[in-house]
């Protein structure tokens, strides 16, 4: 974590100027101005004196203070955590909840047309750019049909168009990986033996098979959280939503380092702790690993 | 989630009301404003963005006021007279005018304000900067206050209706402290703060014991909306009543919407192509001139602006005092220019940069427009994008630019003299490599003079001659539209930033 | 068990293949002889016509926002988003499977080093690092290209690793080293052929992910010169379009989605095909 917010506080300062930003629609700045402000928020010290500051005060839950509006970073992260953890949330649900009926379906009928329109269909989320996507949905459902709210956190029907944009892209890896164990599974003995004692079939898919399969995709899901939270920047931009990624995008185009420095640190923690929130789930999915 | 709710049950509580209150004439309905940023403080001195003014002129006063028309205008002081040689001046304040918290304001707000501006919070901000010629306020009487000047400064009334010198409320600051103010800030305004979600939405009520008159809306939301097609998608959805910011390329999408209407209004923004003249061939006045001869500028103002744009010959708007209506700008003449590169030789296929910022949707198909017709006399164009911070803080300021790069003025204290001197006058911070001598000496005859109709002719010289060595590719002044609901009236379209609400009412 | 033989069969003619094949030919084909289709070049533009129609005036596809045909710029624009796509790829799968192979092959620090510097990746959003690293270096095809590599040799570079450490202990990999072959032979004869398949399986994903990646940073403004067509560009630049002149970015929206499709398929079909557990299968059934 340190490591990735010294690179992130390094690479940052080697362009632009938050004092500068400061005066974005201002005729223009003076030098004596810019001195003032430079020292005033502390930008006119070394680099590795900012950034050993930084680093110290990470260590005891002190992240500083926006050079913006003076507010405690940690208290920005905590108002924009509910958007982000939300959406992020909806967005797996929606991929597993259309991932596992498809994969199963595909995988029980392999090779059949079933199978193909269903990994033809889940792709759809990887042929198009995130943005685009988005804002189809909003035309679609925003403005002709009327049925959800085009932008904005305002109650759970604002959460449907951008945790589905999400949640499509995550459904096409989930599908194809879903199908593959599945079908890995399916071939073992263990399951052979399950039908041959004439459980039913529904029983040994979602009891048995189902299991075993989930494995590799939620590791998966584990090692592109980064990704997923990379596209959360764009979908929160389109769809005006209060969330980490907007903040960590105004904060590098306003260099507002304490900020930037802060939320690439807590983004950090946020996957390290999802992965290992993963590898626990490992035993509620699958009893048999608390054994080995 | 929490959010959703507490607007849910505003909302409720507004229509409740509404239909209690629908026989006396007091504030009702609700507006909803889609704007492209949230400046994150809501404080005065924090900032210049223009996104603050469009609401802080609902929340804020100041003493002096500058109106839709562009003219100053008395505000919290009802007159003011210059003493002592210019170095004083006196402010008579209104009387009988309250902050929204109930506190009432009188000098000592008036001093509190400035103290606070020109002291030890206000030199952590960028606002400072603008009141520097001011040493300190005096307190007279109760309604009398006195500014003492360190040096003379020709603008400072229009400056006092800028942001940094709107009137906060000492108790209610030293009561709640800055963080608190920053985020729902009280003022003499017609509306009140009342709930704030960052990077979300601003929510105002209605201020009923306003000094101007009660406000006809009883709640504003303020919504922030990065993305252009997003905020019109709200327009089209009936969800936003005033859109800011429209494109030109979805103008036609918001004058396809029923119950929606287009408002262009001309503002004093000025649009160019600045000439890098310490880069070879640019620095060949000839080829210069070719480049403005080779860009039918008037064809791209009708068909990518779609006519929302007027060509402009020199650096400033219309309004802007300099402005010469004989000057007009060196015509479409792509033979003229083709003979001119040849006369400088400069070879056909010669490359050419012209640099811009990368969110500008706008500019970005100007610039394609341009390089069009660059590439029509045999120039080889590249176009480059920066990021916006970069761009201001390194690419321009350290002298880092292409052969060409795009420029924006907003001239917000309309005279030519604020924009000539910070970009023609050498070692500016926006002039990193132009230098001339007669453009000094017009600078200085210009400054040096208090006789208006002298400082007029000296602009108007200074601009021709500028026109002369074709220092630059003047483009446009910019018109800007806005979207509006049609249950929306009474709405003053504002050519600034100061988009004021108080006269506005929703069916 | 008359279902599973057909199906079997319609196996050998594969599906993907096929479909993969042809959505991607006609883009790769397009792309290449983009001289023939366009022979006038992409960047003849006219203000007047502007935004027509496709069919008008003899613009197939329409015309943009300058004035310019898009059925001229989509195979022109193919070869730049193509060019993004495989050396992007290229570039990062030269040197993760490279670095790969050492750190899996001779551990040690360099092993140490490559792991801590995949969790830093891992745990980064990718485009808040393209938009640091192209605000200091600015944008253009090459830079956006060494973005990606930068952030994507990780991905070759820890499959490998992880094969590496696993083939290093087998019987085969024991028995020639003990017969003296080089560390060199070793690693380019016996490992390299092993781990191939998984890696061409994630390059090919990978070439379209990226395609899209390049849309994806000019919405955001980080994109090349709008005078170079490039689909994603011509799709991110025709979003303010989409109700008023849809031809304008469905266009290039199609191509994208015809490769990245073809793409996908073909990488479905690869995997099947290198997939040992796949193959067992097969024989199984």
């Amino acid at each position: 974590m340190l490591v990735v917010t010294l690179l992130v506080a390094f690479a940052v300062r080697l362009s632009g100027d938050p004092v500068v930003a400061l005066f974005q629609g201002a005729s223009a700045p003076n030098k004596t101005d810019l001195e003032r402000i430079r020292k005033a928020l502390g930008v006119d010290r070394p680099f590795l004196v900012q950034y050993t500051e930084f680093a110290t005060g990470l260590l005891t839950g002190n992240l500083g203070h926006s050079f913006r509006n003076g507010q405690p970073v940690s208290e920005l992260i905590r108002e924009k955590i509910p958007g982000t953890l939300v959406l992020a949330a909806s967005s797996l649900f929606i991929s597993i909840a259309l991932s596992v009926p498809l994969a199963i379906s595909s995988a029980v009928r392999k090779g059949s047309w079933v199978d193909r329109l269903v990994r033809l269909f889940s792709l759809i989320g990887l042929s198009f750019p995130n943005f685009w996507l988005a804002l189809m949905l909003i035309l679609i459902f925003g403005v002709g049909l009327r049925w959800l709210p085009p932008s904005g956190f305002e109650d759970w029907r604002s959460v449907i168009m951008p945790a589905t944009t999400l949640g499509l892209i995550l459904t096409a890896t989930n599908v194809r990986l879903l199908r593959a164990a599945l079908l890995e599974v399916l071939s073992t003995q263990y399951i052979t033996v399950a039908r041959s004692k004439g459980l039913p079939q529904r029983v040994v898919l979602y009891k048995h098979a189902l299991r075993n399969a989930a494995i590799p995709a939620v590791t998966f899901i584990g090692l592109q959280f980064g990704g997923l939270i990379g596209g959360v920047v764009i979908v929160e931009q389109v769809f005006a939503w209060p969330g980490l990624g907007s903040l960590a995008l105004n904060a590098i185009s306003q260099r507002d380092y304490p900020v930037l420095q802060g939320t690439v640190a807590v983004l950090a923690l946020v996957v390290v702790a999802v992965n290992l929130l993963i590898d626990f789930s490992y035993g509620l999915i699958d009893p048999r690993i608390n054994v080995s | 989630m929490k959010a959703g709710i507490k607007l849910f049950s505003v909302l409720a509580l507004t229509l409740g009301l509404g239909v209690a209150l629908s026989q006396s004439p007091g504030p009702t309905g609700k507006l909803v404003i889609a704007q492209t940023q949230d400046p994150h403080s809501w404080d005065p001195i924090d900032t210049f963005l223009l996104s603050w003014g469009m609401v802080g002129s609902n929340i804020f006063d100041g003493l002096v006021d500058r109106g839709p028309d562009l003219k100053i205008k008395p505000g919290l002081a009802e007159r003011w007279v210059f003493l002592k040689n210019n170095s004083v001046i006196r402010f008579t304040l209104r009387k009988g005018v309250k902050f929204q918290n109930g506190e009432d304001f009188d000098a000592s707000a008036v001093k509190f304000t400035f103290d606070r501006l020109l002291g030890d919070e206000g030199a952590k901000g960028p606002q400072q900067a603008n009141y520097t010629a001011i040493k300190d306020v005096k307190v007279v009487s109760k309604y009398i206050v006195e500014f003492n000047m360190s040096r003379p400064d020709p603008v400072i009334i229009t400056k006092l209706a800028g942001y940094g010198a709107k009137i906060i409320p000492p108790k209610y600051y030293k009561e709640v402290g800055d963080e608190k103010f920053n985020n729902l800030p009280v003022g003499t305004g017609p509306f009140r703060p009342t709930e704030y979600v960052k990077d979300d939405h601003l929510t105002l009520e209605a201020f009923t014991g306003y000094w101007g008159g009660s406000p006809k809306v009883k709640t504003i939301t303020y919504r922030f909306i990065p993305e252009a097609s997003t905020r019109v998608a709200e327009l089209q959805a009936g969800r936003a009543d005033i859109v800011q910011g429209v494109p030109v390329s979805l103008a036609s999408v918001v004058k396809g919407i029923g119950d929606a209407e287009l408002v262009p209004v001309g503002t004093t923004t000025v649009t160019e192509l600045r000439f890098n003249t310490s880069m070879k061939p640019m620095d060949d006045v000839r080829v210069r001139r070719a480049m403005i001869y080779a860009v039918d500028r008037d064809t791209i103002i009708k068909t990518i602006l779609q006519g929302y744009g007027k060509p402009i010959a020199s650096f400033q708007g219309e309004i802007s005092w300099g402005f010469d209506p004989k000057l007009k700008p060196l015509p479409y003449d792509p033979a003229k220019a083709k003979a001119l590169l040849a006369e400088a030789k400069v070879p056909s296929g010669t490359e050419v940069e012209i640099d811009f910022t990368d969110t500008d949707v706008q500019f970005r198909e100007v610039a394609q427009g341009i390089a069009g017709y660059l590439q029509a006399v045999g120039l080889k164009v590249n176009l480059k994008t920066f990021e916006q911070n970069t761009y201001f803080s390194d690419i321009i300021p350290k002298n880092k630019t292409g052969h060409m790069y795009n420029f924006g003025w907003g001239g917000w204290t309309l005279d030519f003299d604020n924009t000539a001197y910070l970009l023609y006058h050498k070692d500016e911070y926006w002039n990193p490599v132009f230098s001339d001598p007669k453009v000094e000496a017009l600078l200085e005859k210009e400054r040096g003079t208090y006789n208006q109709k002298a400082r007029q002719k000296s602009m108007q010289e200074l601009a021709r001659y500028l026109q002369e060595i074709a220092i630059e590719m003047p483009l446009y002044q910019g018109v800007n539209l806005w979207g509006m609901n049609k249950r929306v009236s009474g709405w003053v379209v504002p050519p600034d930033d100061r988009n004021r609400l108080v006269n506005v009412s929703v069916k | 068990m008359n279902d599973r033989q057909t199906s079997r069969i319609r196996r050998r003619i594969n599906f993907d293949l096929v479909f993969g094949l042809l959505l991607l030919s006609v883009s790769l084909f397009s792309a290449l002889f983009a001289s023939l289709i366009a022979p006038l070049g992409s960047d003849a533009m006219n203000l007047a016509d502007r935004l027509k129609p496709p069919g008008v005036d003899g613009h197939l596809f329409g015309t943009d926002a300058i004035g310019r045909d898009i059925l001229a710029r989509i195979p022109h624009g193919g070869q730049i988003s193509l060019t993004v796509g495989f050396v992007s790829v290229a570039v990062s799968l030269v040197v993760g499977v490279g670095i790969g192979l050492l750190a899996g092959f001779y551990r040690g620090v360099l092993d140490v080093v490559l792991m801590r510097i995949a969790d830093v990746q891992l745990s980064f959003p990718f485009i808040l690092l393209a938009i640091t690293v192209i605000a200091v270096i600015g944008p253009g095809l090459w830079k956006l290209i060494f973005v990606m590599a930068l952030t994507q040799w990780v991905q070759y570079a820890r499959m490998v690793r992880g094969q590496v450490l696993s083939l290093r202990e087998q019987d085969a990999v024991q028995a020639t080293r003990a017969l003296g072959a080089s560390d060199a032979r070793i690693v380019l004869r016996h490992m390299l052929p092993n781990l191939i398949g998984p890696v061409i399986v994630l390059a090919t994903l990978n070439v379209a992910n990226n395609i899209l990646l390049e849309s994806g940073l000019t919405f955001l403004g980080l994109g090349i010169d709008p005078l170079i067509p490039s689909w994603g560009g011509m799709l991110a630049d025709g979003r303010n379009y989409m109700q008023t002149a849809w031809w304008v970015a469905t266009f290039p929206g199609l191509a994208i989605t015809v490769t990245v499709l073809g793409f996908n398929l073909l990488g479905d079909w690869l995997r099947d095909r290198l997939d040992p557990l796949d193959q067992g299968r097969g024989h199984e059934s």
